[in-house]
């Protein structure tokens, strides 16, 4: 592991503990009003308070949950899905996997904000809407990446050889054709995330995903943009955790292709 | 003569220790003097040759010893630069993958001569042209490197080396994985090329070194150099084992006929080969050698003709064949590397063919040691994968994978041809005995009409999808009747693999 690798997973690391285990760190509600708006930080609220009164350390503790959980499950979610779409399109004949690839296609050149206020006023349950259209958004990318993967490792040699020896299409897919695609795929994965938490974090800015009190790092920024000549932490704290993770995030995959050796 | 360059002490090793991969060779070469580097893969030849550019692979580690060239030191970052393409040049094995491909020839050509050549201008560029035997005219240099032959886009390398008029010529395996028609034209090109240069030729190919004239050749074993000169490799035609067996041909094709894309690359090819019997089928590159063999095993479909298993129909498709028809018909492919599933250790890929045989698992590992032990491998390589291999024992591998399934016939596509002489030669003789101990027949697919004289009892000889040529091959290879057989006879014959004798 590379000293960058190292210090990109230890930011990513602490942002994560902080998303899972905040809200154990804190008694304070994150939806009560705690005092006037915008205060200053003092000894009762270390980070102040927010536009309507707020604890922002309570919030920040409660609101990463959302962007964590949401980007890593629709990476998830795309993942799987694009591995599984792109494996059969790219075994499938060349007519019709052609086909399935350019319906995916149509997916990618909608807006991704478009596909995530589309479901949003759609479905009402919130985070499901914003977890969705995030996962729908990757999806494209994934099964073209693992499509040109599989089809690349299903003309070589090996692959030839089993087919002649009669081993099945699910043989083939398990010994020859997944454990040599997982390289590019994982590299892509990794990018995927990064793209991912953009995305919520986004979706959260504009209001998208669950009801209006619920803590949110995307949704604090946006909600407390205003305030910031007053006083600039409800605002900072939030973005700077957001950017920390993003950055992690990126570097890591980036550290992570070039371990892989996908790409240098 | 003035000396060109200077090699001493030289001890390279990996650079987390361990033994070293050249350890203690020194030599000088004066200018216009051939030094020829010889040995077999892994002796540590081209790793001497590199540090003559100032490269050492990632990894390794120069340890001892002092290289200079024209009185520089190319691993000193000032001198470099003003070595390499100006004194010193390099051309690898395939000189062509370092053409841009997106830029035209030209424009390539020129931008090496203006960056490295002494004096710049047209001129030159025609020069160049004309010392590799290239078309000058302006709709040649217009071309993309794709839209050039594989041999011209070789030239196009070389022309690009020779820019900046090196003294010294480094030349790695140039003419390896060449077919034989090709291989000549590049050693003849070579030849003049390398008139009035000092050249350092790192080859295991010995008519190469021979045309070269190499004034002194030096060999390397692990790392050292030893006196002796290289074992020549020489053929013993042995007399063809075994008479074809009678009653009906273990693997029969009649009249077979197939296209690429609606072009014909097959016509109405016809073949069979017996129960221990080995058939050789020979042609050109491009003559449909390579689609014949897909055929038999069915990954192919063929346009017409058809093809039998001891007198039973197969179907085209291998999908369409019966568990047990397909496990009788084995390919085993010329790309040794690209056969065998990159993450899959050696125990790993035997097991496959003998749990789809339905055969238990507790009776794999017995049957996996002996399979290794039938193609004469050390039970120690059973947990390597693939790029831990050499090219000799990944192709052992690969027939002991198409033995794991029982086969009655081996369809063996170029197995030899990107092997060492004496590897290649090994893996016949491996071939020969399996057929002898198996009863297997062998279609044995090759250009290399040594391999063909050495086990084949009969041979066909192809030429643009059809069969110009046929009989025993005592007599086609002492008697060629058809242009191509008179010229591939001829090629063997250069490369100093005499014909059988009447």
């Amino acid at each position: 592991m590379t000293r960058r690798a190292l210090f990109a997973a230890l930011c990513a690391g602490v942002i994560v503990l902080i998303a899972l285990a905040g809200p154990l760190l804190t008694d304070r509600s994150p939806t009560a009003q705690a005092g006037n708006a915008l205060l200053a930080p003092s000894p009762e609220h270390p980070l102040g308070t927010d536009v309507v009164g707020r604890d922002v350390l309570a919030r920040v503790l409660h609101g990463g949950l959302a962007v964590v959980a949401l980007s890593a499950g629709a990476t998830v979610l795309a993942g799987a899905a694009g591995l599984a779409l792109g494996v059969l399109t790219g075994l499938a004949g060349r007519r019709t996997g052609e086909l399935a690839v350019r319906a995916v296609d149509v997916l990618g050149v909608v807006p991704p904000l478009l596909v995530m206020l589309l479901l949003a006023t759609g479905f009402p349950a919130g985070d499901l809407a914003v977890l969705v259209a995030v996962a729908l958004v990757s999806l494209p990318f994934s099964v073209r990446v693992v499509r040109a993967a599989t089809q690349q490792v299903a003309g070589s040699g090996f692959v030839d050889i089993a087919r002649a020896r009669g081993d099945g299409q699910w043989r083939i897919l398990r010994h020859d054709i997944v454990p040599n695609i997982l390289r590019p795929v994982l590299a892509e994965t990794g990018l995927r995330l990064s793209a991912s938490i953009h995305l919520t974090a986004t979706a959260g800015f504009l209001g998208l995903g669950a009801g209006a009190p619920a803590p949110n790092w995307g949704r604090m920024v946006g909600e407390n943009a205003v305030g910031f000549a007053l006083t600039p932490w409800p605002f900072l704290a939030p973005a700077l955790l957001l950017v920390v993770f993003a950055v992690s995030v990126n570097l890591l995959a980036d550290e992570l292709g070039r371990a892989l050796g996908v790409r240098s | 003569m003035s000396e060109l360059a200077r090699v001493s002490g030289l001890v390279i090793g990996p650079a987390s220790g361990g033994a070293p991969t050249v350890d203690g060779v020194g030599f000088t070469l004066d200018s216009g003097e051939v030094l020829g580097l010889m040995g077999r893969s892994g002796s540590g030849k081209t790793t001497t040759a590199l540090t003559l550019l100032g490269h050492i692979r990632p990894g390794l580690r120069l340890r001892e010893g002092s290289v200079r060239v024209a009185g520089l030191d190319p691993f000193a970052p000032a001198d470099v630069r003003r070595l390499r393409g100006r004194v010193v040049s390099f051309l690898g094995q395939d000189p062509a993958a370092a053409l841009n491909p997106a830029r035209r020839i030209g424009g390539q050509i020129r931008e090496a001569v203006r960056l490295r050549a002494a004096s710049a201008g047209p001129d030159q560029v025609d020069r160049l042209l004309d010392a590799v035997r290239l078309p000058a005219g302006r709709d040649f240099l217009r071309r993309f490197p794709h839209q050039i032959s594989g041999g011209q886009a070789r030239r196009v390398a070389f022309a690009i080396a020779l820019a900046g008029a090196p003294e010294l010529l480094i030349l790695d395996e140039p003419t390896a994985g060449l077919d034989t028609v090709l291989a000549r034209e590049t050693r003849d090109l070579l030849r003049e090329l390398a008139e009035g240069r000092g050249v350092v030729l790192v080859s295991h190919d010995e008519h190469l070194v021979r045309a070269l004239a190499a004034d002194r050749v030096l060999v390397l074993d692990a790392g050292r150099p030893v006196s002796a000169p290289p074992r020549a490799a020489r053929v013993t035609p042995s007399p063809p084992p075994g008479p074809p067996s009678e009653g009906p041909a273990a693997l029969r094709a009649e009249r077979l006929s197939a296209a690429h894309d609606r072009r014909p690359v097959l016509r109405e090819v016809s073949l069979a080969v017996g129960r221990g019997e080995c058939v050789a089928v020979v042609g050109p590159s491009g003559s449909g050698k390579t689609t014949l063999a897909r055929c038999l095993v069915g990954l192919h479909r063929p346009a017409g003709g058809e093809i039998s298993l001891e007198g039973t129909r197969l179907a085209p498709d291998v999908r369409r064949r019966t568990p047990d028809q397909r496990r009788a018909v084995q390919l085993v492919a010329q790309d040794s590397m690209g056969a065998l599933n990159p993450r899959e250790t050696v125990t790993a890929a035997l097991t496959r063919p003998l749990r789809a045989r339905g055969l238990p698992r507790t009776r794999v590992p017995g049957l996996v040691a002996e399979l290794l032990g039938r193609v004469h491998l050390p039970a120690s390589l059973a947990d390597r994968r693939p790029p831990a291999l050499s090219g000799g024992e990944r192709q052992r591998v690969n027939l002991a994978r198409a033995l794991a399934c029982a086969p009655r016939v081996l369809v063996c596509d170029e197995v030899t041809s990107a092997l060492d002489a004496e590897i290649g030669e090994a893996v016949l003789g491996l071939l020969d005995e399996l057929r002898r101990d198996l009863g297997l027949g062998v279609v044995l697919i090759t250009h290399d009409l040594a391999a063909v004289a050495r086990s084949a009892s009969r041979v066909l000889v192809v030429h643009e999808g059809e069969i110009v040529e046929r009989g025993p091959t005592a007599s086609v290879l002492s008697g060629p009747r058809h242009h191509v057989t008179r010229m591939l006879v001829e090629h063997a014959a250069d490369q100093g693999f005499g014909a059988p004798a009447p």
